[in-house]
């Protein structure tokens, strides 16, 4: 025997030695892992927190994307309806009267504008869709001037076509320290006259009308921009552009 | 509070702080933005240069902190391992530090506020603390 192991070569030796070792190592976690069934036990709280969390993803999802069926009405009533007095697209005797409380300065409102003016144009007299400024001055430094800037171009038949044309240059001016130039730049190109359009920025009147719209928007219960009415009635922002030209078609038919 | 307590709050935390970044990342990728509010300001926030990291949003980093925290203290949990809790803690630091960058971001350059944020770093504040006992602890 002694004779036998010692004609191995010291690689053999050691070969054998790692054998041995291996064996032992493969024994022991074997009996660990049997001992107890420790792993079975263990697995449950994984599954139930990869539960949660994907199910927490899609609920989080579904909440951020979708509309809830019947999307629209909530609580919250226009306490002003829409008058002469407003500036509205389309036709005021319509059946159908979209109402929107709106911040220039608002990304989400800027956000909403292409799709309101995209419902101005398919509409057309079908339906009367009304802004009204509801300037969130103490967030957004440059809201006012803008609500001012689009109405002095109202006085001059040019409200519509100021209005899409701050909130397309939105970024251009809502940061700036001194935005007046970059706002009245902005409206040139709709031929309002510049000089009246200087004048009228600053006037009372243009001035008491934003109010009396922001002061309306706090009757009604607005909260935040953009806040839309259909009918009178508050509605959640749509999700979607067909989804805001349902709600449409479906008062038109309704 | 004792170590159970400890990972329990974090595990409540890391959850909170993961949906809310989960919901912001959601809204960054999809759908429309996030009205403003009279109260707490709105999208500026979110639309920002500062709400990404080289074309990664920042919710969504804040999203996967809260998941490894959260997986971190289920793995402490079972078997634990003063290791996980010192992972658990510098990333946590590191969180922490980036809302107080955040915070200042809001408070002094875009002069806007967002809720979502806000939540976000108040649980990380929260979780940086609890990590700090925890460590002290392990």
């Amino acid at each position: 025997m002694t004779e036998n192991q010692s004609n191995l070569s010291p690689k053999e030796l050691y070969e054998q030695e790692r054998e041995a070792r291996q064996k032992q190592k493969n024994s022991n976690s074997s009996a660990s892992a049997s001992s107890g069934g420790n792993s079975g036990r263990k697995l449950w709280p994984w599954l139930l927190a990869v539960l949660i969390l994907a199910g927490t993803v899609f609920g989080l999802y579904k909440l951020a994307t979708v509309t809830p069926p019947g999307a629209g009405a909530v609580a919250g009533k226009l306490a002003d309806p829409v008058t002469a007095a407003d500036w509205t697209a389309g036709s005021q005797e319509s059946p159908v009267q979209l109402v929107e409380y709106g911040d220039f300065q608002c990304p989400a409102c800027a956000f909403y504008a292409t799709w309101v003016t995209q419902l101005r144009e398919e509409f057309g007299d079908k339906i009367g869709v009304t802004f009204r400024h509801f300037p969130l001055r103490q967030n957004h430094a440059n809201a006012q001037l803008a609500s001012q800037v689009v109405e002095a171009a109202g006085l001059q038949g040019k409200f519509w076509l100021a209005a899409d044309a701050i909130y397309a240059g939105q970024q251009a001016w809502s940061e700036q320290i001194a935005a007046r130039e970059t706002l009245v730049n902005l409206i040139k190109n709709t031929g309002v006259n510049l000089t009246k359009l200087e004048v009228d920025i600053d006037t009372k009147i243009v001035k008491d009308k934003i109010e009396q719209h922001y002061q309306s928007g706090l009757r009604s219960g607005v909260e935040g921009t953009p806040t839309f009415y259909l009918n009178g009635g508050k509605i959640t922002n749509p999700k979607s552009y067909d989804e805001f030209k349902k709600l449409i078609t479906d008062a038109l038919s309704a | 509070m004792n170590s159970k307590n400890l990972s329990l709050t974090l595990l409540a935390l890391s959850f909170i702080g993961f949906a809310d970044a989960t919901f912001l990342t959601i809204k960054h990728y999809t759908g429309t933005p996030i009205p403003c509010t009279i109260l707490a300001g709105c999208d500026t926030v979110t639309n920002s240069v500062y709400s990404q990291i080289a074309g990664v949003p920042v919710a969504l980093l804040g999203a996967l902190f809260y998941l490894t925290v959260f997986i971190l203290i289920l793995l402490n949990l079972q078997q634990p391992n003063k290791k996980l809790i010192k992972v658990v803690w510098w990333l946590s630091l590191l969180a922490f530090s980036a809302s107080l960058a955040f915070v200042y971001l809001q408070a002094f350059v875009i002069n806007a506020w967002c809720l979502y944020c806000l939540i976000s770093a108040l649980t990380s504040t929260l979780v940086f603390l609890s990590a700090s006992v925890f460590v002290r602890r392990a």
